[in-house]
């Protein structure tokens, strides 16, 4: 089973709802060429491995939805795995990654700002 | 600024200033200045002018030279959680900053190699990790040491012949002497209104023509030069300052029967500003730190003072409640350090200065020696960026300094007929 390797496309964001900001992304990769492929498995593993999607041989992208806290920072990062038709699951591919920045909040000015001669 | 005429001139002068009024015997050693340690005799005196020939023909050298300051900002810290860092911005005029210096999440930062003389604006930002970066601080401001001759950031004593028009120097650096004269004479009718008028970082010898309302320069950076502010003269006081916050002294007049101000900026144009009247005289500083002179009178009779801020344009009051009286001259100056000047009075028959410290809370010192025959001479003389007590006595040529930095100082120059340049 050969590793794959996808890419992350940013789509678009829908922030300020009480669940925090949707961030709509793309994912693709290349085609494996095992005569019984059977699907993709995509996980996202910043945090706990959590299973984003499972995506169909031959289909070679996957629009997800991810939901992060409103005016944070990060990033995300994703693996695909490819499965054959007896289930036989792929390693991790090489990592995918995305970071963003919904903080649009600067920080306070620095108060009391005095000056010596030294 | 030193040429033949004037060496010549100046070692007769100096053997006459250093030494004609029965100092001897006394071992002087005071920041760094001269030191006088012999009875003197006719082979010292040689050995003497040797010594000012050489100092002298080295002044210009030393004069050139690049002085660097370092001055030390601090901050208090944000409470933001995903707080990154700070940025330190700085440059010589309000609000115009050239790139930040990133220095990290630390709340103090010492900028370094900053040009001794010149005006600087600092202010500093926060930025988060998303490195989204916070609006500026405060801003505040590192004045230069008034009547810098030398430019090393420190107050240099400096006394001004009223009957001659000659001014005398003796520079901080190195304690070595210097002369001047602009070259029109002296008299009552010529004041001395030292500033920094070419902005080069530099005070420059100025005289104002109390009578015809013509100021006088002799440029630190070369050349010889008049200019009018259109008002002037008899009824008028100068008042030199930074009006227009640019680092460079402007010329200005006040018209002490009509509380009116008449300025010439430097950085181009004229202003005029109404504050004051008979009985108040004007006491120009910069009370609000934003690195701009204010126009500010005080009240003789009563000892009041009302300012106009640059900051705002709005008015303010103060007194320090000792009544007023020609007793009290005023002195206002940064005494406490914070960047803004203090209102502040001077006891001429007993030598007490008294405060009102902009930071907050009366205060009153001695420098040890002051009252009747002395001259408060307030100045940067340690460097610290914040005014030193100091007085002048001119019968005897001698300054008593007591260093906001600590300690007290001594230096001889002048004497009779020179008063302190200030």
């Amino acid at each position: 089973m050969k590793w794959v390797i996808i890419l992350l496309a940013f789509i678009t964001i829908f922030p300020g709802s009480a669940f925090g900001a949707t961030l709509n992304l793309r994912a693709t990769w290349t085609a494996n060429t095992e005569a019984d492929m059977k699907e993709y498995r995509l996980y996202r593993t910043d945090g706990t491995r959590t299973l984003i999607g499972t995506i169909p041989h031959p289909s070679t992208s996957y629009n997800f939805s991810v939901t992060v806290p409103d005016q944070s920072s990060g990033t995300l990062r994703f693996v695909l795995t490819a499965v054959d038709t007896n289930n036989n699951e792929s390693l991790d591919g090489s990592p995918a990654s995305y970071s963003y920045n919904l903080d649009t909040i600067p920080p306070a000015a620095p108060k009391n700002l005095s000056v010596q001669n030294q | 600024m030193v040429n033949l005429f004037h060496l010549i001139w100046f070692l007769k002068a100096e053997k006459r200033m250093l030494f004609g009024n029965g100092v001897k015997s006394k071992q002087i050693m005071s920041k760094g200045r001269i030191l006088l340690d012999k009875r003197v005799s006719g082979f010292s005196i040689k050995i003497m002018k040797i010594f000012l020939l050489i100092l002298l023909l080295t002044i210009p050298l030393f004069i050139q030279s690049a002085w660097a300051a370092n001055i030390k900002l601090t901050w208090d810290p944000n409470n933001e959680p995903d707080l990154a860092g700070y940025k330190v911005y700085y440059g010589t005029s309000s609000r115009t900053y050239g790139p930040p210096i990133n220095v990290g999440n630390v709340t103090t930062y010492t900028l370094t190699n900053l040009t001794p003389g010149k005006k600087y604006f600092i202010a500093v930002t926060a930025y988060d990790a998303s490195n989204t970066e916070s609006s500026f601080s405060n801003e505040v401001v590192k004045e230069p040491a008034p009547i810098d001759f030398d430019q090393d950031g420190k107050t240099d004593i400096a006394v001004y012949d009223v009957t001659n028009g000659w001014w005398f120097f003796l520079y901080s650096f190195d304690g070595s002497y210097g002369f001047d004269a602009i070259g029109v004479g002296g008299g009552a009718q010529r004041v001395s209104v030292a500033g920094d008028y070419d902005g080069d970082g530099k005070t420059d010898v100025a005289v104002y023509d109390t009578v015809y309302g013509w100021w006088l320069f002799h440029y630190s950076s070369g050349g010889y030069f008049y200019d009018h502010a259109g008002q002037g003269g008899t009824g008028y006081t100068a008042v030199p300052g930074d009006y227009d916050g640019d680092g460079v002294t402007d010329l200005a007049v006040y018209q002490g029967s009509t509380g009116h101000w008449f300025i010439q900026y430097s950085s181009g144009g004229y202003g005029f500003k109404a504050l004051g009247g008979v009985g108040r005289i004007p006491v120009q500083a910069d009370y609000d730190g934003d690195g701009t002179t204010d126009v500010a009178v005080y009240d003789v009779a009563n000892g009041w003072w009302f300012f106009q801020y640059s900051s705002t344009g709005g008015y303010g009051f103060d007194a320090i409640g000792v009544g007023g009286g020609s007793q009290w001259v005023i002195v206002p100056a940064d005494y406490d350090g914070d960047g803004m000047a203090d209102v502040a009075v001077y006891d001429t028959v007993y030598g007490w200065w008294l405060f009102h410290y902009s930071s907050g809370g009366y205060f009153y010192d001695h420098v040890g020696q002051g009252g009747t025959g002395y001259t408060a001479v307030p100045g940067d003389y340690d460097g610290d960026g914040v005014t030193d007590l100091a007085v002048y006595n001119e019968a005897s040529g001698f300054w008593y300094f007591k260093y906001s930095s600590g300690g007290y100082g001594f230096d001889s120059l002048g004497g009779p007929g020179k008063v302190p340049v200030k």
